[in-house]
């Protein structure tokens, strides 16, 4: 054979295994993992961790793009029809297998315009509300994990700090679907011998601090601390957002989400990020396997375990002492601050 | 000083009054001294010890470029080596760009230029081009601005185009007879030119600090932007560089006549060359594979980047690209000026300094109050003062780094911060701001052509460029990048 024969020989051949890979690789399963927040909220951190601890087990060939929604990004042209054109146009060009919704905004948003195309299959997670509002029911390509909000435990603490009293329980959050959907797990708790008061959506800074000075002795609920708009303009950021509760408020405070205590707060319960992250992709990766449309979703779950953050000088200061055991337990989740 | 000739991470050194000797004696004494005194600065302003050795490093590093004391891809390794010396960040961050997929990128689209242009695959499309489109100076100046345009993709070079372009350009005006110094022949290398840079800022791949800047984006930009996405964002910008093109060339040198093209001469030249070799058909092949393949990613979900890599092993095993050729035609120092670039800017986000800088840039550029046109004149005001001093790839990178943070700070798509640092880095006034117009000089063209005229086209084409990027606003409003 020639040289030039000879080169197009073998030009030829890696054609052919060129092709022969592009097959494999449009057959190999496809999961994108569609965040509500940005890259880099603690949350996210958190759920990601979990997510790549389980995909580094994985030997499995699986294509795993991430697409961050980043609603919870406040500053000006970061609006949700950018955000979700955007998030259009990864979903159309991966045109993945799997969708993995994490939080309620971007479920609303896959269910809304993905959950019936193309026979793709979603796995929500940490949706508060239930999946029912999402539409999610009867559908063999829809399964995932809902979170409830870890309220037992706020309960029990609230027994030891308060025995023998009957408080009032209220709680303050802002506007997101993530939020409106935990208050009604809040309204809908069993709070006896405690009594549910007020649920406070607050949608600037200026209501946020009308609602505090509202508050009454007992325990304050913070389901989210977002940055909130001033009515004069700008920005209060998550931090301010949290110093004002803790400054202003008559009842004691306990947060319901991550980053409460490391803004500030005094302690906080909340769904843990990584269990989350790690059993949404331990289930994905089961359910890709079998890519026929009769493959058997996995059981929806709920997670029901929680995260203890922890600031005890200060809840001293607040005269509230808690049991060791709790001190420890955040100690073991790395969420103890002086 | 030994500096390698001609490709771009070592260009010629920028002008000005200062003769060679003074100024390599200042420039020698600054890149000594100004570390020295950078480092206590930014102690004494607050600065973390690892901030304030990163930036004395970054100071030596600039006054390395700005004064050209040496190739322009030495001061990042410079950094990158020095910052590992002293342990500021672990290999893996310090070293990070040269494991990222732009390595793949670089390596194949640098390969298959290279290819192209050993075969003589670029000129006879071209030939080919001329031969089969009407015989008016109108198209002929096509030929030149679609085969450079079509060239792009997988040539990050302004110079490597033109390089293809020369030989063409020398062949029409040689055959055309046209004047020295008359507008046709002007007109003719305006197109040449046009051809090598007009297209730069419109695909991921057509210049080689693109592929750099897109590392600097969120993974998620990137993967959406390095297919053929990034192509339909700018296409705004490419029609209307392109119409602004045509009207510049028709009312800067006008529509004249000339002789007809020697089409027998054209035909015998393509006829010598003979039917396409199979060096020329595997570079087809690859070209085509390539350009298919990273219009498609929707559709096989391959990133380009690995497509690259095929490509380049594609080359070495049909022997294509051979050993020597994969040593000596691949442009490795770019490759390593790109690369370190990513690191050291990876190593700024590492001991926080970008933060710090966004601080910082934003009072001055607290004019943008989050008004995109604003944001349009911040970036063309950046990088007109950056490129009056560093050169094209090293001035198109820098102001990005600038530039990322304050577009992140004011809502901001990142894309549409490289694309504007792309657009406007290609704007030049003086001779020693392009590498390109240099070339030509050196070749002899500009000395065949009307250079007053040429520069005046040049200037509109500077002008055409700010109002593509006003005039993308509606484009990028409907595209939901604003």
């Amino acid at each position: 054979m020639t040289s030039g024969r000879y080169k197009l020989a073998l030009g030829f051949l890696l054609l052919v295994l060129v092709v022969l890979l592009g097959v494999f690789n449009l057959r190999k399963p496809r999961i994108l993992v569609l965040h509500s927040l940005g890259a880099e909220t603690p949350w996210v951190r958190g759920v990601d961790r979990g997510l790549r601890r389980v995909l580094e087990t994985n030997r499995n060939p699986v294509t795993v793009e991430w697409h961050h929604l980043g609603l919870d990004d406040k500053r000006p042209g970061q609006g949700m029809m950018r955000a979700l054109a955007a998030a259009r146009r990864t979903i159309q060009s991966l045109d993945p297998h799997l969708v993995i919704a994490i939080d309620d905004e971007a479920n609303a948003f896959v269910a809304r315009d993905f959950s019936r195309a193309g026979g793709r299959r979603i796995l929500y997670v940490s949706i508060d509300r239930d999946p029912l509002a999402y539409g999610y029911h009867g559908d063999r390509r829809i399964s995932g994990i809902a979170e409830r909000l870890p309220l037992v435990p706020v309960m029990e603490l609230v027994r030891w700090v308060r025995p023998d009293q009957s408080l009032r329980i209220q709680a303050l959050g802002g506007t997101s679907e993530t939020t409106r959907g935990g208050m009604v797990q809040v309204r809908d708790f069993n709070w006896a011998p405690h009594r549910f008061e007020e649920a406070l959506h607050v949608r600037d800074f200026e209501e946020l601090q009308a609602a505090v000075q509202r508050v009454e002795t007992g325990i304050l609920l913070v389901l989210d601390c977002p940055p909130l708009p001033r009515r004069a303009g700008g920005w209060a950021s998550a931090r301010e957002v949290v110093e004002e509760i803790q400054r202003n408020s008559n009842a004691l405070p306990i947060g319901l989400s991550l980053d409460f205590v490391e803004l500030g707060g005094d302690i906080a319960f909340v769904a843990p990020p990584e269990a989350n992250g790690s059993l949404a992709m331990t289930m994905a990766l089961e359910w890709v396997q079998d890519p026929g449309p009769a493959a058997a979703p996995p059981p929806a779950r709920t997670m029901s375990h929680f995260d203890l953050a922890l600031r005890p000088s200060r809840l001293r200061i607040r005269g509230v002492e808690i049991p060791q055991i709790y001190v420890e337990a955040a100690r073991t989740s790395g969420m103890l601050f002086p | 000083m030994s500096k390698t000739p001609s490709s771009s991470p070592s260009q010629p050194p920028s002008g000005g009054a200062v003769g060679r000797p003074s100024r390599e004696w200042i420039g020698w004494s600054l890149a000594l001294v100004l570390p020295l005194l950078l480092y206590p600065l930014m102690l004494w302003i607050g600065t973390p010890i690892p901030g304030a050795f990163f930036t004395a490093v970054l100071g030596a590093m600039v006054v390395l470029w700005v004064f050209s004391l040496v190739d322009e891809f030495i001061p990042p390794l410079f950094a990158t080596v020095a910052i590992l010396f002293v342990g500021l960040a672990p290999p893996s961050i310090a070293l990070a760009g040269f494991a990222s997929s732009s390595l793949l990128t670089l390596v194949g689209v640098f390969a298959l230029s290279a290819v192209i242009n050993a075969t003589g695959l670029g000129q006879r499309l071209m030939f080919w081009l001329l031969l089969r489109l009407p015989d008016r100076p109108f198209w002929h100046q096509t030929v030149l601005l679609v085969g450079g345009c079509l060239m792009s993709p997988i040539m990050p070079s302004g110079n490597s185009r033109l390089a293809i372009m020369l030989p063409m350009f020398r062949n029409m005006a040689d055959g055309c007879r046209l004047a020295p110094g008359g507008r046709a022949i002007t007109g003719l290398m305006a197109a040449s030119f046009a051809g090598s840079m007009l297209f730069s800022p419109m695909m991921s791949t057509s210049k080689s600090s693109n592929i750099a800047a897109i590392a600097l984006l969120p993974q998620q930009v990137q993967t959406e932007f390095l297919g053929i996405f990034w192509l339909v964002a700018a296409g705004v910008a490419a029609l209307g560089l392109t119409v602004l093109h045509i009207v510049a060339l028709r009312l800067v040198f006008g529509n004249g006549r000339q002789d007809p093209l020697p089409r027998q001469d054209l035909e015998e030249q393509l006829a010598r060359r003979g039917p396409m070799g199979p060096d020329e058909w595997v570079a087809a092949a690859c070209f085509a594979f390539f350009l298919v393949g990273a219009t498609t990613v929707s559709w096989h979900h391959v990133q380009p980047a690995w497509l690259a890599g095929f490509v380049v092993v594609g080359l070495l095993v049909t022997g294509v690209l051979g050993k020597p050729g994969f040593r000596g035609q691949i442009d490795w120092p770019m490759i390593f000026f790109l690369l370190g670039l990513d690191s050291v800017t990876r190593v700024m986000k590492h001991v926080g300094l970008d933060a710090e800088l966004a601080r910082s840039m934003g009072d001055l550029y607290g004019f943008i109050d989050g008004r995109f046109p604003m944001f349009i004149l911040a970036s063309l005001l950046t990088t007109l003062v950056i490129r009056s001093v560093l050169p094209l790839t090293a001035g198109m990178i820098v102001s990005t780094i600038v530039l990322l943070p304050v577009a992140a700070a004011e809502g901001i798509h990142p894309w549409l911060c490289v694309f504007l640092t792309a657009l406007f880095s290609d704007i030049w006034f003086f001779r020693y701001q392009s590498s390109v117009y240099l070339q030509a000089v050196s070749s002899g063209a500009i000395a065949r052509i009307d250079e007053p005229a040429f520069l005046r086209y040049n200037h509109l084409m500077n002008l055409a460029r700010v109002l593509v990027a006003y005039a993308s606003i509606p484009w990028w409003h409907w595209l939901g990048l604003l």
